[in-house]
């Protein structure tokens, strides 16, 4: 981890609760503490309903905490007000799955990527267009797209656009909720190496949530798995497959179909489906659907404890004899 | 023998330049054939063609399509619509989407027995339920006594396959089916296809854009692009050692666990 430069976003011990009309709660995102540094990219993958979607809502300040503390380059931005938040939102940019529900449909490209530099930079509208142009020039596109209405272009060359305006007024931190999930392969590489190739020219941090543990694997410099609210194991980047520890990681890498695997082999299969987040009893979330699971793991839910470099899991079958060091 | 058998076919919407041009490929008994290809290839487009299925303003403009020896297009109406259902089923990639969301999934499961089998309702019940639990899903009658929107999508998507695989089916035809879910839903339904292939001998045409999950169940691969076949193989052919430059393509795109 490049602690020497610098974290850019911090959530510790971050917590989102919903109250459902029947007065029971439901536990989004539980107790989450991770970091992202200058120049890292940060995977956050589960499945659905694990809470991703909502811990990058909360860290985008879309949606407020329930409890815990985020830190933006060292300054307390819990509890900043829509009219605070306004520099926020600036250095904190998001790209989401569906770039049509972003783009205005009446809007021409050159328009949605002039915005911007209106609103935030106060530039006019001549050179605005400079910049505009630019920004596509960055994200690999033709000028002639400038004029484009969004309907006039694929899904990949929307997602460029999308990218576009995103990176065009040099945010510290980008976030990506599924960015590439709905995209072709073939696109979908692309753009990952678009991203890849900005984030070494320009330093700033990503938050990348996604489910495709391959894609989290080739880009991630950090890899957090969520299962029902909670981060269970975190991860360096590089082989994802000879460092998981957690048994939900295991399932999820042992789930993936992978395209040169031995058919002869049987597919170890996860059984059932996480249960529901309401009133989650005591005990590991994973418990109910473990096959370690013993008698201590029902009855207390155990914290991230290192196991190495970069690397942290929940589970007390992994857990450190001498004392745990819990992860920051 | 082939359980179909595609020649020369084209599907065309309007006056347009067609969506699937001159495919020819056969499906023989109990085998799964994938169909791979990305978005606007016109893989979803000959699925619907073979079914029957497709929208408004799509005809099949040129070619054959024979289910068993007979062909498709000489059948009368009537005489479609006992195969479809029947002989011939589909499950779709967002199983959520084709159950009626106002009715629960049993009287939809038991609707879909009653159009092609001539017993009492207790009786369709208990083949529901016979072959919910063949295929593992051990609380038939909550799923049965559900709204689709109280089941999660790989439960909806389970149930599908077992309301298309309750009439024995000799084909049946997959598009995108695991698509939309989770990966260890994903694994869960590749699983239950291979198995309700091998438990019944129902022959499997899936399309899906996931090269692994294509590499996983079939035993013939199709690739398409822009609406033509650019290779056409066994599995083993199409993923050790592909011909086409495109196929080498897809499967260099694919993300890939160390």
């Amino acid at each position: 981890m490049s602690e020497k430069k610098g974290k850019i976003l911090e959530l510790s011990h971050v917590s989102r609760e919903f109250e459902l009309r029947s007065g029971e709660r439901l536990r989004a995102v539980a107790d989450v503490s991770l970091s992202v540094g200058q120049g890292e990219c940060v995977f956050v993958v589960g499945e659905s309903g694990c809470g991703k979607s909502t811990l990058v809502k909360l860290a985008a300040r879309m949606e407020t905490l329930t409890s815990g503390k985020i830190l933006f380059e060292g300054e307390d931005v819990t509890s900043l007000r829509e009219r605070e938040l306004r520099w926020y939102r600036r250095r904190v940019q998001i790209v989401l799955q569906d770039p049509g529900s972003v783009c205005s449909p009446r809007m021409k490209t050159g328009r949605f990527l002039m915005e911007p530099w209106i609103n935030f930079e106060k530039k006019t509208r001549r050179e605005a267009r400079e910049m505009a142009l630019y920004s596509l020039e960055r994200v690999g596109l033709p000028k002639e797209y400038f004029g484009k209405y969004p309907h006039q272009l694929s899904g990949g060359e929307m997602q460029r656009v999308a990218i576009a305006r995103a990176i065009a007024l040099h945010p510290r931190l980008l976030i990506c909720d599924e960015a590439t999930s709905a995209l072709d392969v073939s696109v979908q590489r692309q753009i990952l190496d678009l991203l890849r190739e900005h984030q070494r020219e320009t330093d700033y941090g990503v938050l990348f949530v996604c489910h495709d543990l391959a894609v989290a694997e080739d880009l991630g410099n950090k890899v957090a798995v969520m299962y029902l609210g909670h981060v269970v194991e975190i991860m360096t980047g590089g082989s994802l497959r000879r460092q998981a520890v957690h048994p939900y990681t295991r399932a999820l890498l042992d789930s993936v179909l992978s395209v040169c695997a031995d058919r002869r082999e049987p597919l170890r299969i996860l059984p059932g489906e996480p249960p529901s987040p309401v009133n989650l009893p005591e005990g590991c979330v994973f418990c109910s659907r473990c096959r370690h699971a013993e008698e201590i793991c029902a009855r207390k839910m155990p914290e991230l404890m290192s196991l190495g470099e970069g690397h942290w899991a929940a589970c007390w079958r992994t857990a450190p004899v001498s004392d745990p060091v819990p992860a920051g | 023998m082939n359980i179909l058998e595609l020649e020369h076919v084209s599907v065309a919407y309007g006056k347009g330049k067609p969506a699937v041009e001159d495919v020819s490929f056969s499906v023989p008994e109990k085998s799964i054939v994938a169909i791979v290809g990305e978005s606007g290839s016109g893989k979803s487009s000959l699925l619907r063609a073979v079914m029957g299925l497709l929208p408004s303003g799509g005809e099949v403009s040129g070619g054959t399509i024979l289910f068993e020896g007979r062909d498709l297009d000489s059948l009368t109406r009537q005489q479609r619509r006992q195969i479809r259902g029947k002989d011939m089923a589909m499950i779709f990639q967002n199983a959520g989407e084709y159950l009626n969301p106002r009715r629960k999934v049993g009287a939809q499961y038991l609707e879909t027995l009653g159009c092609h089998l001539d017993l009492p309702r207790t009786e369709l019940k208990k083949l529901a339920l016979d072959m919910l639990a063949a295929l593992k899903l051990t609380d038939g009658e909550r799923i049965m006594n559900s709204y689709p929107f109280q089941l999660s999508g790989g439960m909806k998507q389970r149930a599908a396959i077992a309301m298309a695989m309750s009439l024995n089916p000799r084909l049946l035809l997959a598009d995108e089916p695991t698509s939309a879910l989770d990966v260890t839903t994903q694994a869960q339904v590749v699983q239950e296809l291979i198995q309700a292939r091998d438990r019944m001998g129902t022959a499997i045409v899936a399309v899906t854009h996931n090269m692994g999950a294509a590499s996983r169940i079939a035993d013939y691969i199709v690739v398409m692009q822009n609406g033509t076949i650019r290779e056409h193989g066994t599995r083993d052919q199409v993923i050790q050692a592909p011909a086409s430059g495109y196929t080498k393509q897809l499967l260099a795109a694919a993300p890939a666990l160390k």
